[in-house]
């Protein structure tokens, strides 16, 4: 038993990062992306005070509408990338839109923070 | 040239208003210095740029050692400003370009003053409205311009007490001395640049 137990964070773990890699990106990837000019959605699920005072260049504010329009008009087969602040909200949003048949929908690994902090030190951080 | 890269990072306060640059070199001898307009900028060759930086919408700048916090009237792009910002300021670096003009008034009050004007802050408008809720915050600490308060009674734990401490309190605070860097919840350890750690009890 005490085997058993022993054995079962580490296996927990492995699936947990193995869950995150198929709903994450990392900022790197998304530098990557925007720096090849690659076909993608980036969708920001921050307040529209936030949004108003930073985001990265290219990103939609998920309003109501928007997030509407993704569900009940856009093709499953876009790649979206979702963000927010700190990398919380985005993993449930980019779970919900693959839950819902957007095979390639990722979440922002560490949020906009992350990218403040690897990619450019003056999208100031908060 | 063996002079190390100037690196740059910048953090907006709680307030969206205001964004502190800090700098991996000192750009300032000398205490801080605080411009409430651009005509107090005059003879300070980097604060005047800044003000002067177009659709920016600066209100104030202050210079502090190796940090420099930008205040504008809106919070909209602060990337694009923060750039534009950096570069004047990089470019001063690397010119070896004195900031500010040495005889400028420093226009910012003592720790003294500071903390004498946020306890009657604290007791005259604040804790009378959070009391109501069963709430108190409690002035702890002010390090330079930075006031650290804590928030107990009913605010403690309650899921509207950061809001509560960024709009309310920091409105109030902000509003009576415009200088103030940041106002931090010491209960927080990791916010801001430079959390509270109470001195060790020896």
């Amino acid at each position: 038993m005490t085997e058993a137990k022993r054995l079962k964070i580490p296996i927990r773990a492995a699936q947990a990062v193995e869950e995150d890699a198929k709903v994450l990106i990392s900022v790197g990837e998304l530098k990557t992306l925007m720096d090849e000019g690659a076909a993608f959605d980036l969708i920001d699920v921050r307040s529209e005070t936030e949004y108003t005072a930073l985001h990265l260049p290219g990103a939609k504010l998920a309003t109501r509408d928007l997030v509407e329009q993704i569900f009940e008009k856009w093709e499953k087969t876009r790649r979206l990338v979702i963000c927010d602040h700190l990398g919380k909200e985005s993993k449930n949003a980019a779970r919900a839109l693959q839950s819902r048949g957007f095979a390639d929908a990722r979440a922002l690994a560490g949020g906009l923070d992350a990218w403040s902090q690897a990619i450019d030190p003056l999208f100031p951080r908060y | 040239m063996t002079a190390t890269p100037f690196g740059i990072t910048a953090r907006l306060a709680g307030n969206l208003l205001t964004c502190k640059f800090k700098f991996t070199a000192k750009i300032h001898d000398g205490g801080p210095k605080y411009f409430r307009k651009s005509e107090e900028a005059k003879g300070s060759p980097v604060p005047e740029r800044i003000f002067a930086l177009e659709d920016a919408a600066v209100e104030s700048v202050k210079v502090e050692g190796d940090s420099l916090a930008v205040t504008r009237d809106s919070f909209e792009d602060w990337p694009s400003v923060a750039k534009r910002v950096a570069a004047v300021v990089r470019e001063a670096a690397e010119a070896g370009e004195a900031f500010c003009d040495p005889d400028a008034p420093s226009n910012i009050r003592s720790v003294d003053e500071i903390k004498e004007t946020a306890q009657n802050i604290l007791d005259v408008q604040i804790n009378p409205a959070v009391a109501s809720h069963g709430g108190e915050i409690s002035l702890i600490d002010v390090k330079g311009t930075t006031v650290f308060v804590k928030l107990g009674g009913g605010c403690q734990g309650c899921g509207m007490a950061s809001m509560t401490l960024k709009q309310g309190v920091e409105r109030a605070l902000r509003e009576a001395m415009p200088e103030l860097d940041e106002v931090l919840d010491v209960t927080d350890h990791a916010s801001g640049d430079n959390p509270y750690y109470a001195p060790s009890k020896k």
